[in-house]
């Protein structure tokens, strides 16, 4: 019952570190390669679900899908245009200010649209049902999916930063902004590409999470601030960084709100507080991140 | 020149003259018309006004973080909630002093501050920003568990303190014009700090800290004493809070209350104690008014913050 009840946390923790890893995509790169703090990632991320399951509930789930998709990385097209272009060269304290006050724009426009209610995420029937995965341990369809989903875009964009010549281009501009765009290269709309691949893989978790949890408006800064944890753990601009951390942290914060719960007030707190001990561990251990030299 | 809205421009390094006759005369005023106002209005403007300077306090012993000293917190938060949860234990406890909670609410704060300082201080920019923010999201998740002071709910403070024995701050008047006082003191220890000779340190190492380190000051020091008297003052200014609405919740560390600080200080630029000021004032008046004709008022605050970061007035430069 116990290695049961263990395995099946332990696929819990990496679901969710993978879902991380899709939202901590954007949030490195952007941070790698353009220098920017975005606290709006979260913002995209609630975007892409509300997008996605309204016109999924009038027109069904496929248009559904691609429009929370599209409508995200139309909306992170415009936001980049007219906002992040002017914060990329200033202080983090500027981003942070700047990118707040747009997480908090997003926020109150989704209000005034959806209303407070939380919206109704429905997945898909044909994954509604479970799988036995290991003796006993019967494991829900969906997560399986959505983790098979989650390595597959995880592969895709491995591929794209590995194997092609954008991608060569955006590990070139983590490691140095100024040599790339002294080569010629056309940073502005290096930039846009990024931002939109980031925000598009963020509402890709948006709206597979979106069953899985309730989507309401704020749903993403949770997400957020564990991302930001990614990051630290990590190292900005680190792909492999990127994705150990979060299945790190996912195992990690999955585990302990398990298993740790089970000691009242003081077991919970702890299970809240251990992800943020790991981030301020390896902030004094290794300043730089896990993974960056 | 960087157009950063922390800029030498706006607070330049300057061990000056600790009071001028302009800046003394103008926070009298300030002080003056505030308590008479407290006599004046009715209960609920007198809320409000009490509000608007118990933050205050917080929000200048941030100003002084991270405008003067160049430290970046995203975490103060956990400072006005370890405040108010001190002011609630006390006032739980039957001990109703005003002097004993102030004393009590700033050494928790200088210990929490030394403890917390001496751990995120060594990093810089956005590691900073994290780390503070890791220490907030702790102190939130810890006073979340305390169920025997409500848990996710927090607790409420039933009983105001006393100056002396019987004489009690229970009118929201009275409670009010301490905050007024206390602010005004508060304000007065900034200014005084900033254009002391510590201050120019704060200044210049926030500017260069090998030119700081140099001249034989220790910038970490510097920076670890400008957070300790931010926390101290956010405390008090947290003890307020929970003292004005009665009520001390943890909602007070979480992040979001910390961002919101750190987008007031930066609303009210950095060279004057009363630009902070008003820009706590917009800020509880712009969700009061806002409140009566609509409950979006965080987008009106969101549009406020946006434009004052993509267009940056230049502040006035210190007298």
């Amino acid at each position: 019952m116990s290695l049961i009840l263990l395995v099946e946390q332990l696929l819990n923790g990496l679901q969710f570190g993978l879902m991380l890893f899709l939202l901590s995509i954007g949030v490195t790169l952007i941070f790698g390669v353009m220098g920017l703090v975005n606290i709006a990632h979260g913002s995209l991320f609630m975007l892409g679900a509300y997008f996605g399951f309204s016109v999924g509930e009038r027109w069904g789930p496929v248009l559904g899908f691609a429009a929370g998709l599209a409508g995200a990385a139309a909306v992170a097209a415009a936001v980049e245009f007219l906002v992040m272009r002017r914060l990329y060269r200033r202080s983090h304290l500027d981003q942070v200010l700047g990118t707040f006050g747009l997480m908090l724009v997003c926020n109150e426009l989704v209000v005034i649209f959806w209303g407070r209610e939380p919206l109704l995420a429905a997945m898909p029937e044909w994954l509604s049902g479970s799988v036995p995965v290991f003796g006993e341990l019967r494991y829900p369809a969906y997560r399986l999916a959505i983790s098979a989903v989650a390595v597959l875009a995880g592969l895709g964009v491995y591929l794209l930063l590995s194997r092609t010549r954008v991608g060569m281009l955006v590990r070139a501009g983590a490691d140095n902004r100024t040599m790339v765009e002294a080569l010629g290269v056309n940073i502005d709309a290096l930039f846009t590409a990024v931002f939109v691949l980031g925000a598009a893989l963020a509402a890709l978790a948006g709206l597979m999470m979106g069953p899985l949890i309730t989507v309401e408006a704020g749903v993403g800064e949770p997400l957020l601030i564990l991302a930001l944890a990614v990051i630290i753990i990590g190292g900005a601009g680190s792909l492999k960084g990127c994705m150990v951390a979060s299945l790190l942290i996912g195992v990690v914060d999955t585990l302990a709100r398990a298993y740790l719960s089970a000691f009242g007030g003081g077991g919970r707190a702890v299970a809240g507080m251990v992800v943020y001990w790991l981030m301020l561990t390896v902030l004094l251990v290794r300043p730089r991140g896990l993974f960056v030299r | 020149m960087s157009s950063d809205l922390i800029t030498r421009r706006t607070a330049p390094v300057a061990a000056g003259r600790p009071f001028t006759w302009r800046a003394s005369l103008g926070l009298g005023a300030v002080l003056a018309a505030a308590i008479v106002a407290m006599l004046w209005l009715d209960p609920y403007s007198i809320k409000l006004l009490a509000k608007i300077f118990a933050l205050w306090i917080v929000v200048l012993g941030l100003q002084l973080l991270i405008t003067h000293a160049g430290v970046l917190s995203l975490g103060h938060g956990a400072f006005v909630a370890v405040g108010a949860y001190v002011a609630g234990l006390l006032s739980l406890s039957g001990a109703h002093s005003l002097w004993l909670m102030l004393g009590a609410v700033a050494l928790a704060c200088i210990a929490a501050g030394l403890l917390v300082g001496a751990a995120v201080l060594r990093s810089q920019g956005l590691y900073q920003l994290m780390a503070t923010l890791a220490v907030a999201q702790m102190a939130y998740y810890g006073l979340q568990s305390l169920r025997a002071l409500g848990g996710d709910d927090g607790f409420a403070l039933t009983i105001r303190p006393s100056i002396l024995g019987d004489w009690s701050l229970e009118s929201d008047g009275a409670l009010g014009c301490a905050a007024v006082v206390l602010a005004g003191v508060c304000a007065a220890l900034a200014t005084r700090l900033c254009r002391s000779e510590f201050g120019a340190y704060m200044q210049s190492g926030r500017d260069d800290e090998r030119r700081l380190a140099s001249l034989g000051v220790n910038p970490f020091t510097v920076k670890l004493v400008a957070f300790v008297v931010s926390a101290v003052f956010a405390g008090l200014g947290g003890a307020m809070l929970a003292h004005l609405s009665r009520f001390a919740s943890p909602q007070l560390g979480h992040w979001l209350f910390s961002g919101e600080l750190m987008v007031l200080v930066v609303l009210g630029g950095a060279a004057t104690r009363l630009g902070p000021l008003l820009a706590c004032a917009a800020l509880v008046l712009l969700q009061e008014l806002l409140a009566q004709y609509t409950d979006h008022w965080l987008l009106a605050l969101g549009l406020l913050v946006l434009v004052r970061v993509l267009w940056p007035v230049r502040g006035r430069a210190q007298p």
